[in-house]
């Protein structure tokens, strides 16, 4: 957790009463909806299907059990007493109404949380790893890097109005769990032995109506530069991107046309020339935010807990949930938690305020009061002991979040769609509730692995279907809700792109195309093989007879 | 670069200049903005009158195009087509920034009060804005603010600047 300073905390409210002023003015009629729209959205206030919606910024993912606890209050307050976690690590309120929101917002600002540039074409809240601090694979914490460079990004003077919206994700793992590829620009921290700490920089990936995996445009950026490289990307984008056509606005687009190379080389003139007068990353600075950030202190405890050994032998689902949900910890007697937000039949990413209360508590009473939320819309106990495990888990369980369906079946990303979003054709959360269903049974998840299914209500692709093992999208067709079906993406180091097996189906057939492909896996793996290994084995020739016939 | 008067940063204290077409005769008397192209071609009428001119630009124009020519300006006007379009102040960085242009540099086109603080930090140094009420809250807005995280434009400090005690690289050069 990184603390605000007076600076930080200055910034927040002084934004806070600017947009009061501003819905001020939209109410007395002195601001246009489009041009009141350009503002909301920089300040995190969407217009949906039936309300008006906010997107709370939890800057790369992490968040204590104040902030917990304060969240479960707004839900209460200013919705109808529940949240929604979304595939950038923050949540948003689907109810509370325009002209609460400054006060929701000052309320937010007393526990060092905003919803600043959650939104508009800007750059937006930047995520990273949930595991940060906490996995024994990343080089180190990236969390400091995220925190500076959302502080540079907050309201930057030159780069507020871009074409389009611009996201950064943050990595320091051989395991990538933010899908650093697909993003405008991924971050991934290395140490190299000879040119020291360092970063890869991908350029122009992302999803939407075009996806791409982005390439790569430096192998190595000296720690210290990072802030002047981006610097040169942005303006070169700020720039050059396309402004006449929004799905053509992205990044992507222009490193697509322009081509990667000669992308680069204006990159690296503009870098070139920034260079000599460049404010390089005052170490200083980092080594603030470093001391800002609350690095739990870890007791030393032994590898094994004899109480928390018993539990497992005797209790078969906290076995389960164990083995599905939890992962190794860097520090012995230590273990990451994660919480399920997908029971079976569910809404991906809904939470109750009661259940985050629950949450915050657990944080607070087990967790050395860490919070994280993940892009794949669960949460995060990323530092609880081994022996408080048993305890937490059935609490959880007690609570309706004791799924254990971590990267399997039912773990699935679903956008909002047609039930709030102004630009779905489909829907997709009840499309999510049925595919889950289909894996509630005992045991079926557990012969299946892990599966990673993703919906998306439109091409704009919030639902993430291009980087699903299992992809579905859905469209409008003559009036009818359709939804398409892709194959073998991936959002990991891997990355991939699925593609669409062929014609789409309706509301019914999809979920019966996802059994059918999932059977038809079952049939042909090897091994221990996962769906994916399979599938990039074989191709999607075995998957498109059955679900087509051979014709 | 010096302190902004907010007071003369926009309304009534504006030094007036007119924009004149291409194709339409140079006044005798006053400040002018003209394009690009006019500026090429009767560059040595606008330096014989006694009036300050300058360059009206659209936001998307290249930086390098007007760098010849930036000795002779009093003034270079930034034209924001659309209220969403942040083209300009890129432009406006990089006449500063890349081209040391140190005089007026002045947004005009589709601007609300709530651009006030980017083009300031970009590098604007005057406001022309559509009517009174949008000026007024235009000047409200650059009082509601006392810190930023980047180094920019303007001579205030900065966050990084307050809590480490030191001077911008930009702004000491």
């Amino acid at each position: 957790m990184y603390r605000y300073d007076d600076y930080d905390q200055t910034l927040v409210n002084q934004r806070i009463a600017d947009f009061r002023d501003a819905v001020a003015r939209r109410l007395s009629g002195h601001l246009s909806e489009e041009e009141f729209k350009l503002i909301r959205q920089m300040n995190g206030v969407y217009l949906q299907l039936h309300a008006y919606m906010l997107r709370v910024a939890i800057p790369y993912g992490s968040l204590d059990s104040r902030q917990m606890h304060k969240l479960a209050h707004i839900a209460r307050i200013y919705d109808k007493g529940y949240g929604h976690f979304t595939t950038r690590q923050n949540i948003q309120y689907n109810w509370p109404s325009l002209r609460e929101m400054p006060d929701l917002l000052q309320e937010l600002a007393a526990v060092q949380m905003h919803a600043i540039q959650t939104s508009g074409n800007l750059i937006r809240n930047v995520t990273a790893d949930q595991y940060a601090g906490a996995t024994a694979e990343e080089v180190d914490d990236p969390r400091p890097y995220a925190e500076l460079i959302r502080q540079w990004s907050t309201l930057h003077p030159e780069f507020s109005f871009l074409p389009r919206k611009f996201k950064i994700a943050v990595t320091a793992s051989a395991t990538d769990r933010t899908a650093v590829k697909f993003h405008d620009i991924g971050l991934i921290l290395h140490d190299d032995p000879e040119q020291g700490r360092g970063f890869e920089v991908i350029v122009g990936g992302g999803m939407g109506r075009t996806p791409f995996v982005g390439p790569s445009l430096r192998d190595h950026l000296p720690e210290a530069q990072i802030l002047t490289y981006l610097e040169a990307v942005l303006r070169t984008y700020n720039e050059l991107g396309r402004r006449d056509n929004a799905y053509k606005a992205r990044i992507k687009i222009l490193v697509h046309e322009l081509g990667a190379e000669a992308f680069r080389t204006l990159v690296e003139d503009e870098f070139a020339k920034l260079l000599p007068q460049a404010d390089d990353l005052p170490q200083a600075e980092l080594l603030r935010i470093r001391e800002r950030f609350i690095v739990p202190e870890l007791d030393a405890l032994p590898a094994r807990d004899p109480g928390f050994d018993a539990a497992y032998e005797k209790d078969e689902d906290f076995r389960q949930w164990v083995k599905v949900n939890s992962a190794p910890h860097k520090v012995a007697g230590y273990i990451i938690a994660n919480i399920s937000l997908k029971p079976y039949g569910g809404i991906p990413g809904d939470i109750s305020a009661d259940q985050m209360d629950l949450v915050a508590d657990l944080a607070e009473r087990y967790g050395h009061d860490e919070i994280r939320a993940t892009h794949a819309q669960n949460l995060v106990l990323p530092h609880v002991k081994l022996r408080d495990l048993y305890d937490i888990w059935q609490a959880l369980s007690v609570a309706g979040l004791g799924t254990a369906n971590l990267d399997r079946a039912s773990d699935i990303i679903a956008c909002p769609g047609l039930d709030y979003c102004v630009l779905a054709n489909a829907r997709s959360i009840p499309i999510a509730q049925e595919i889950s269903k289909r894996f509630a049974a005992k045991g079926r998840e557990d012969l299946v692995g892990e599966l990673k299914i993703k919906i998306s209500g439109c091409i704009n692709a919030c639902g993430h279907h291009h980087a699903g093992h299992i992809g579905i999208l859905g469209v409008d067709r003559k009036g009818e809700e359709m939804y398409q079906l892709t194959l073998g993406g991936s959002g990991d180091e891997q990355a991939s792109i699925g593609q669409i097996t062929g014609r789409g189906f309706d509301e019914a057939g999809i979920v019966d195309a996802v059994d059918t492909v999932v059977e038809t896996y079952l049939g042909h793996r090897e091994d221990h093989e996962t769906f994916l290994e399979t599938y990039r084995r074989l191709g999607p020739a075995p998957f498109k007879e059955a679900l087509y016939g051979t014709a | 670069m010096e302190r902004l008067d907010l007071r003369k940063l926009t309304g009534a204290h504006l030094k007036p200049y007119r924009s004149i077409d291409d194709e339409a005769p140079l006044p005798d008397e006053g400040g002018v903005l003209v394009s690009l192209a006019r500026l090429k071609r009767d560059r040595a009428a606008l330096a014989a009158r006694k009036s300050p001119y300058g360059l009206l630009v659209n936001g998307d124009e290249k930086a390098a195009h007007l760098a010849p020519h930036l000795e002779d300006l009093a003034v270079i006007a930034i034209n924001f087509g659309k209220f969403s379009d942040g083209r300009g102040f890129s432009l406006a960085h990089r006449l500063r920034e890349d081209h040391g242009f140190s005089g007026e540099i002045r947004a005009t086109g589709a601007l609300i009060a709530d651009h006030a603080e980017f083009l300031l930090r970009s590098g604007v140094s005057s406001v022309e804005l559509a009517d009174p009420i949008i000026t007024a809250q235009f000047i409200k807005r650059l009082k509601l603010y006392s810190v930023w995280y980047q180094d920019a434009h303007d001579a205030r400090p900065t966050a990084l600047e307050l809590r480490h005690g030191r001077t911008r690289k930009r702004l000491a050069s």
